[in-house]
């Protein structure tokens, strides 16, 4: 047995005893260092369930995601070997090709008679302007008697006007960045070129339908619908550029929960869907997580470098298709009842899950916006 | 992975106490194995251990004074970074054979004095901050964590005797930093 009476064997539990008190309380001051650090944080016991679902959902996002590498190359190489056999046959086969020509020389706008110049007037008073929102829009200055604003389909870089009177209709697209458009000129009652303002147009009669389609600089314009041919060219005569400028101050965004989104850099929503609350914030190293509750429904929008990458499994999804989201190109993903969004922008990644409706969650997606 | 093994816990008290632990202190957590590891997968895994470890021993965890838990949290983030294996562990501990420890003075035992003096316990608690990283680690792991001698031995991987030495050194350190401070009138 150790003879603990020892000078030496007294000197040491009396330092120990000391530096317990000592550690002691460095203990507390270190942890009120540390609490500081982190800030205000009160225990929710409802939220505990909570979290366990929502870091559930996405590590059952990570873990599914290590599967659908081999089936997009599955999938990119059916359609390699689709593309290589179809042109093997167009390339083979002189019939094939003469019959790909002619389908082609149908899709494309050709010139049939000499041009119809038309004068256009220099009217500037805008029909609904309030409707004509987006960016360089152009708006009518004329519209055919009895017709009157029906509906409009406000998607990125495109938009459409819809008119109508009784069964008769007319719609106006403005579509940005597509400088030329396809026709199908099969079997059509009339085709020329025309003159809209400066620019070529292209005129086509097909089943008592008018269209009118010309282009101006990026921007890709035309008119179309049963109304009398001579109203469908005057209103494309009419458009004019309503001069809602790119270059204007920039719009003011109100955000959802600004206060959350208090680091460098960070994005937040301006649009949530009604009810949808805050919940929390889990912060990683280079991200920031907040999840938005409302009964059992659920979004959760996910900031992070652009070094972490996203994986999505979309093995079995219902839908997988890219989009765009706020002039960036995105991944839109539908399985199983939840709603994915992937987007980069410059260094950073975005994420948006949710059970909600895609439109929903696309809306959500469209309105995160820089706010630091 | 941690919220799984935290769902695994049976007990529903001692679930919702590593929970309210992980929503808390994950983050901090996290940013501190990081600056120790310096690799985000390594501090992301090394915080999965230091939970696994939390809940085999959640027990005791839970005797862990509320206004001292973040300073035991970080205690054994910083333990667990330790590994020889670890290549981009920062640190690592001091051999007791080796020649720095060689170098480091011992003054003796520390005055009995210094055990009855309120102001001491406050002033050695500063002088805690002057002394290198590697001590200050090591009596945190015996102290805050609560670690004994020959579970320390089997970390660092010398004998239960080096390791007592070495935390005598330590002690003795903070003390001489401590007196150093006060003949220099800080």
């Amino acid at each position: 047995m150790a003879y603990n009476l020892s000078e030496k064997a007294i000197a040491e539990k009396y330092e120990d005893l000391l530096f317990t008190k000592v550690m002691a309380l460095y203990a507390e001051e270190e942890s009120k260092k540390i609490l500081s650090e982190l800030g205000e944080e009160t225990a929710d016991p409802k939220a505990v369930q909570k979290l366990f679902d929502k870091k559930e959902r996405s590590e059952n996002l990570r873990t599914l995601w290590k599967y659908s590498k081999k089936i997009l190359q599955f999938a990119a190489m059916v359609v390699f070997v689709a593309v290589v056999s179809v042109s093997s046959v167009v390339v083979a086969s002189a019939e094939v090709r003469e019959t790909v020509a002619e389908a082609i020389y149908h899709l494309v706008l050709e010139e049939h008679e000499e041009y119809t110049r038309v004068s256009i007037g220099e009217s500037t008073n805008f029909v609904d302007p309030e409707i004509y929102t987006w960016d360089d829009a152009y708006a009518p200055t004329y519209i055919p008697d009895g017709y009157c604003f029906d509906d409009i389909l406000d998607l990125i870089n495109q938009q459409i006007v819809f008119y109508k009177s009784g069964d008769n209709y007319f719609n106006f697209k403005q579509a940005k960045g597509a400088g030329f458009s396809y026709q199908n000129t099969e079997n059509a009652e009339l085709t020329k070129t025309i003159s809209i303002g400066e620019s070529e147009g292209f005129l086509i009669v097909n089943n008592g339908i008018s269209t009118v389609t010309w282009s101006i600089d990026d921007t890709l314009l035309s008119v179309s619908g049963t109304a009398p041919t001579e109203e469908i060219i005057k209103v494309a005569e009419g458009l004019k550029p309503l001069g809602n400028s790119a270059s204007e101050p920039e719009e003011e965004y109100t955000f959802v929960d600004p206060e959350i989104y208090d680091w460098e850099g960070a994005y937040a929503p301006t649009y949530m869907p009604e009810g949808f609350n805050f919940v929390e914030c889990v912060v990683g190293l280079d991200s920031h997580s907040n999840t938005y509750e409302y009964n059992e429904k659920f979004v959760i929008i996910e900031q992070k470098n652009k070094n972490y990458a996203t994986h999505i499994d979309t093995e079995n999804a219902q839908i997988v298709k890219n989009i765009i989201i706020n002039n960036c190109e995105a991944l839109f993903i539908e399985k199983d009842g939840l709603a994915y969004i992937t987007w980069g922008y410059e260094d950073t990644l975005f994420f948006i899950c949710g059970n909600i409706k895609s439109s929903e969650i696309i809306k959500v997606a469209e309105g995160i916006k820089p706010i630091n | 992975m941690i919220t799984m093994m935290i769902s695994a816990i049976e007990n529903d008290f001692q679930r919702e106490f590593i929970t309210e632990i992980y929503k808390k202190y994950y983050s901090a957590m996290l940013k501190k194995a990081f600056s120790l590891l310096d690799n985000t997968e390594d501090a992301e895994e090394l915080v999965q251990e230091v939970f696994a470890d939390l809940i085999a021993r959640v027990d005791s965890v839970m005797t862990v004074e509320q206004k001292k838990l973040p300073a035991y949290l970080m205690s054994a983030v910083k333990y667990c970074a330790y590994d020889e294996n670890r290549k981009q562990s920062r640190w690592h501990f001091v051999d007791i054979e080796s020649e720095e420890i060689g170098h480091i003075p011992d003054d003796g035992p520390i005055p009995e004095e210094l055990y009855l003096k309120t102001e001491a316990i406050v002033e050695l608690k500063s002088a805690l901050e002057k002394i290198p990283e590697k001590y200050k680690n090591l009596l945190e792991f015996k102290y805050i964590l609560g670690l004994s001698d020959s579970e320390l031995s089997a970390k660092f991987k010398i004998s239960e005797g080096a390791v007592r030495t070495s935390l005598m050194r330590a002690r003795r350190k903070a003390c001489s930093v401590m007196r150093e401070g006060e003949e220099n009138g800080i």
